[in-house]
């Protein structure tokens, strides 16, 4: 269930991003020339266009661009390099929708007969469709099982094959080739974050990985790697192997969305001094899902950051919260100047403001309000207002430290007194991941800031900003409201209570043992007399 | 084959001189080759054959070209005795402009040429496409060969044929063709952003490339019907198209 909330929750986002922006291009049905055209028109034209080219009003606002239908380039297919797809991988998409781009899933939109004669209708957009023989799905054969030597040989496959050139060593989409990367229509597309199964276009199972290795995702730069087995330079058991090293990269599960992150109570041990402190494993993780600012403008309909795995921990003095996100560069970072230029040019200029000038660093923002609501209502999600401000951790990748500030509104952020400064930082970048804490004590003199109090729900919400992706001010990715809870000392009474009612029921079941023992023997004296007395 | 700029064979048809420089793009109609009339297998007719030639001058400041940087690829970069270039314009030192596609546009849509047997060989050598442009009949092999064994791929993307994206980690060959004419088709190393690399594939054998020298030759019979042809300059030098003759005004040496 937890599994399907976050497809859910992720594909609804997107959802709401491809319905939000069909508002303008939908322009209504165009007659009743089959079921298929009528269903396009009305869901499908907004983003992909009337004539199928991929050039709809709303297109120029989605990074990657929709599909170009009059190219038949489709990414996943069950079909050979090249090839057309068959209908089944046409419906697949629809039904399912792609993940890491504004595709949503149509299955609970349209019904079956829709979704079916939206196949029909796309392929009308290619000659290619019609000519020759019907595309053919390739046997795939079935899984080989996983070993902690399949792994391993997966890992050498994936240096042989220097997958990490693209998708670099950890998987995080990091390599040095990802900062050129083109789509079919030359515009900019990120490797994929082999870390995050869940969001992998065409599925993140072992069986989906190796189909996306032996047919490639046409009009990605992602490669098909039969012509590699077919040459003998590599087994198909090798393939899958690379398979299941890179299903192994994400977790075992897709993560839940938790809405409250627990900052439990270190009572034996101090708080982590670093980010990268080992006493960090033992803490439950909460994933915070990101998406775009795409209410003020400037709005960002690119994020970089699509989601935060965060931790917390205090000792009663203290509360310190680790964050971890993904990011393939430590910004500003020169190699990925052209990337931030080209997203730049195709983002932002129809945003208004421009992005901010110079190199823009990584930043990322905890926020809270700057009391803790009695009641349900907090302070608008987007930095406050003018009536309820939120306090806020504020973090940069160029600067050491970081900032406590108070914001009325997005871009509105003033810093505390310096004197009423009191959070630190402590941060690494390595393989395409940040890791950050931040720390400060649970209360402080201060009056502009927060004092954070124990078994109580604390709204918490979060902004992060990949500068090398051209991200800055309200061109962020954001959350809405989560909650952190602060546990409180375990009360003496959880401890005393049991044993006093053990102490108690032990007593009672004494005495009514007693007391049945008694009686049992008072009424052995009256059996044995009740023959004389009868 | 294609390093040479030779052309032995003459058209027994009117015909237009195409001269498109590397990724010059616009298509020439593609489709299948042939047309709706009888095809005539192998018209050439050697009695009437001869040559066409002419240099490809290049006229004004040569655009500077971009180094290439090759620290992440050592392998790639000590295979070159100077800094590698960009090659999207090459201007030889006597100032004709190399890696041209020269091939016959028009006026062969009645006949039909075998397929060579023989593949053509596209190298990927030093990180760079070996030849930069080449032609090829459509249905004829491209062998694409991975002389630097390191990962590359080989991502094409026609228009009037179906595309693909091999991968070649290692040294290794594969072998792929294109169904149809179409000019120019552009293949990728997305894993190496500035290999680059066209091909022209045509239905008919009348095709070549200028070279490190000078000269383009092309098949032409001198007729005294003028047809139509067309020069292209490559995008980034601005799309541009050039008619020309192809006639008895063309004399070899002749400048276009």
């Amino acid at each position: 269930m937890r599994i399907l909330g976050v497809v859910k929750g992720q594909l609804g986002a997107a959802a709401v991003l491809a319905l939000f922006l069909l508002g303008a291009g939908a322009g209504g049905v165009s007659g009743q020339e089959g079921l298929g055209k009528t269903t396009y028109d009305k869901w499908c034209s907004g983003c992909h266009g009337v004539d199928g080219d991929g050039r709809g009003v709303a297109a120029e606002y989605m990074l990657p661009r929709p599909r170009d239908f009059t190219l038949a380039l489709y990414q996943i297919r069950t079909t050979a390099s090249g090839e057309l797809p068959t209908d089944a991988d046409i419906r697949r998409i629809i039904d399912v929708g792609m993940p890491t781009t504004t595709m949503p899933g149509w299955e609970d939109l349209l019904s079956e007969a829709e979704r079916d004669a939206l196949v029909d209708y796309l392929k009308t957009f290619s000659r290619f469709f019609g000519q020759g023989d019907e595309p053919q799905a390739i046997d795939f054969g079935r899984a080989t099982k996983v070993s902690d030597a399949v792994l391993t040989e997966g890992r050498e496959q994936y240096q042989v094959m220097e997958c990490f050139k693209c998708h670099g060593e950890f998987g995080r989409g990091d390599g040095t080739s990802a900062t050129t990367l083109e789509d079919a229509g030359s515009f900019p597309i990120r490797a994929a974050d082999l870390t995050e199964n869940w969001k992998f276009n065409g599925g993140g199972s072992v069986e989906d990985i190796f189909r996306r290795l032996r047919t490639g995702l046409d009009g990605t730069p992602m490669p098909s790697y039969q012509d590699v087995v077919d040459a003998g330079v590599i087994t198909e058991e090798q393939l899958w192997s690379v398979a299941h090293y890179v299903r192994s990269l994400a977790p075992e599960d897709a993560p839940g969305i938790d809405e409250v992150i627990r900052a439990e109570l270190i009572q034996d041990a101090a708080l982590p001094t670093t980010a990268d402190d080992p006493a960090w494993d033992e803490v439950s993780v909460s994933y915070i899902p990101l998406v775009g600012q795409i209410i003020v403008s400037p709005r960002w309909f690119d994020p970089r950051v699509d989601g935060l795995w965060v931790q917390a921990m205090h000792d009663g003095q203290e509360l310190a919260m680790r964050i971890r996100w993904s990011d393939p560069s430590q910004s500003p970072d020169p190699d990925w100047a052209e990337w931030k230029a080209r997203i730049i040019d195709l983002m932002a200029p129809k945003e208004g403001d421009p992005p901010e000038a110079g190199p823009t660093p990584d930043r990322l923002v905890v926020q809270f309000p700057k009391e803790v609501p009695t009641g349900l209502e907090r302070p608008y999600f987007l930095m406050g207002d003018q009536r309820n401000p939120v306090y806020q951790w504020r973090w940069r990748s160029d600067q050491p430290g970081a900032v406590e500030a108070e914001a009325r509104g997005l871009g509105t952020a003033t810093p505390l007194p310096s004197a009423e400064q009191a959070v630190t930082a402590s941060a690494t970048f390595a393989d395409g991941q940040w890791t950050l804490m931040l720390r400060r004590p649970i209360t402080t003199e201060s009056v502009s800031d927060l004092d954070f109090t124990t078994g109580e729900a604390i709204p918490v919400a979060f902004f992060a900003w990949d500068g090398d992706n051209g991200e800055s001010g309200t061109r962020a990715a954001i959350s809405s409201w989560y909650f952190v809870f602060l546990e409180e000392p375990t009360p003496a009474t959880v401890f005393i209570a049991p044993l006093a009612a053990f102490a108690i029921t032990g007593g009672l079941g004494l005495l009514v043992v007693g007391r049945a023992r008694k009686r049992e023997q008072e009424g052995i004296v009256t059996e044995d007399e009740t023959p004389d007395e009868a | 084959m294609f390093d040479g700029i030779d052309l032995k064979k003459v058209l027994a048809a009117t015909v237009a001189v195409f001269i498109a420089t590397g990724c010059g793009g616009g298509g020439d109609g593609g489709g299948d080759s042939g047309g709706g009339a009888a095809a005539v297998e192998n018209p050439v007719d050697a009695a009437t054959a001869g040559n066409i030639s002419g240099s490809i001058a290049f006229e004004g400041d040569a655009p500077a070209m971009q180094t290439i940087d090759m620290e992440e690829e050592p392998v790639c970069a000590d295979k070159h005795a100077s800094t590698p270039m960009t090659e999207d314009v090459v201007v030889n030192d006597n100032g004709t402009l190399a890696n041209v596609f020269v091939y016959v546009k028009e006026g062969l849509e009645s006949l039909q040429f075998p397929t060579p047997s023989q593949p053509v060989m596209l190298d990927q050598n030093g990180c760079m496409y070996r030849p930069h442009v080449l032609g090829v009949m459509a249905g004829q092999d491209i062998t694409i060969k991975n002389s630097d064994g390191l990962l590359h791929n080989i991502n094409a993307s026609p228009t009037e044929n179906r595309g693909f994206n091999m991968s070649q980690p290692v040294a290794m060959e594969g072998t792929r063709s294109f169904r149809v004419a179409e000019v120019m088709v552009p293949l990728r190393c997305d894993v190496h952003g500035w290999m680059t690399a066209y091909i022209g594939v045509l239905d008919h054998p009348f095709h070549a490339v200028s070279g490190g020298d000078d000269v383009a030759r092309l098949a032409c019979q001198r007729t005294d019907q003028p047809a139509d042809g067309t020069l292209v300059f490559r995008p980034a030098l601005g799309l541009h198209d050039r008619v020309e003759p192809c006639s008895g005004e063309h004399s070899p040496g002749k400048t276009l």
